[in-house]
C-alpha cells in the first residue's frame, strides 16, 4: 500500500513529509512514492549537477538537499516502517 | 409473544453487529474476534519484549506505543464520550502487560531492515491476543515489522474517559496480514502531462 506525493508543482517542507509518514504508519501503508522531480520543478539537489536545482526549484529555499533525502528515507524505514520509491 | 420474540431477535442481531465492529481500526484486521467485557489498561502497564537482542528501533517503537497509550486520550465518539461505559469499566480487570515475541526460528532483524525488503518478501502479519481476565496479552509475528504492525493495532484499541484507559470489547483476538501487497493513493496537482518518474 503506498502513497505518492508530488511536490513538483508545489513544495513540501521536510516536516510535512515526516508528518505524512507518521499518518501512513497509523493505517499500515507500506510504501511512500516520492515523485520528487518533473518538468514543472526540480527541487532535488544533485551533487554532480547543482544547476538542476539552482534553476529548477521554485526558490533556493525550496529544495531537498542530499541530507534531507537521507533523513526522510531513514525516518521512513526506521521510525515508520515504510520504504521509499523515488 | 411475537413482539417479545422479535425484540429478542433484534437484541441478538444488535449484539452480533456491535460485537464485531471495532471502528477505531483501519484497515480492518483480516480476522478479528471481540467480546463484550470491559478491560482497563493498568497505570503500571508495561511491554515485555521477549525478543533476544531486540533491535534499537523495535525498542523505540515500544516506547512510542507507550507514549500513544498514555497521551492519545481518545474519547469514544458517543454521547457522553464514554460516560455510559462506566458500568462495563467499573470492576473490570486490568491488563498489566503485553508480551512481544517472534515465532520459533524467526530471524531477529531491525524494523528498518525488514521494512525495505522487496514487497513480496516483507512479513507484516501478526497475531494479537488480549484476554478479558487481565492476564498477559500476547503479540507474535514472523518479523519485527509484524510486531510493529501489531503494536500499531494495539495502540488503537483503547478509549479514555475520566482518567481510565479502557476497552469494552475484551477478549480480543486478532490475526492480521496485509490484504494487498500494494495499494496506491496518488496525490497530484495541476499536471496534465505524462508522468516522468525518476
Amino acid at each position: 500500500m503506498f502513497i505518492c506525493i508530488t511536490p513538483v508543482s508545489y513544495s513540501f517542507p521536510v516536516e510535512d513529509l515526516t508528518r505524512t509518514l507518521d499518518a501512513m504508519s497509523w493505517v499500515k501503508l507500506n510504501t511512500f512514492h516520492w515523485h520528487i522531480t518533473d518538468s514543472q520543478s526540480f527541487p532535488l539537489e544533485v551533487f554532480e549537477y547543482p544547476e538542476l536545482a539552482q534553476n529548477g526549484a521554485y526558490s533556493p529555499q525550496e529544495v531537498y538537499s542530499a541530507s534531507d533525502v537521507q533523513y526522510v528515507v531513514s525516518y521512513a524505514a526506521a521510525v515508520r516502517t515504510l520504504s521509499i520509491l523515488p | 409473544m411475537a413482539n417479545r420474540r422479535s425484540s429478542k431477535l433484534l437484541l441478538l442481531v444488535t449484539l452480533c453487529i456491535s460485537s464485531t465492529r471495532v471502528w477505531s481500526l483501519w484497515p480492518i484486521p483480516t480476522a478479528l474476534q471481540t467480546g463484550q467485557t470491559g478491560l482497563t489498561l493498568s497505570p503500571s502497564f508495561n511491554f515485555d519484549v521477549a525478543v533476544p537482542n531486540p533491535p534499537v528501533d523495535l525498542l523505540q517503537a515500544v516506547i512510542e506505543t507507550q507514549f500513544y497509550l498514555e497521551n492519545d486520550k481518545l474519547g469514544r465518539l458517543v454521547v457522553g464520550r464514554g460516560a455510559n461505559d462506566s458500568s462495563a469499566v467499573d470492576g473490570a480487570k486490568s491488563l498489566q502487560s503485553l508480551k512481544l515475541s517472534l515465532t520459533e526460528g524467526a530471524e531477529v532483524q531491525s524494523i528498518s531492515f525488514e521494512s525495505v525488503k522487496p514487497l513480496e518478501t516483507r512479513s507484516e502479519e501478526y497475531t494479537l491476543t488480549i484476554p478479558e481476565d487481565g492476564s498477559e496479552a500476547t503479540l507474535t509475528a514472523n518479523s519485527t515489522l509484524g510486531l510493529y504492525r501489531g503494536l500499531t493495532t494495539f495502540s488503537q484499541l483503547w478509549y479514555y474517559y475520566n482518567g481510565v484507559t479502557y476497552t469494552i470489547i475484551a477478549p480480543i483476538n486478532i490475526v492480521d496480514a496485509p490484504a494487498y501487497v500494494s495499494m496506491s493513493f496518488l496525490e497530484r496537482r495541476s499536471e496534465a502531462q505524462t508522468d516522468t518518474q525518476m
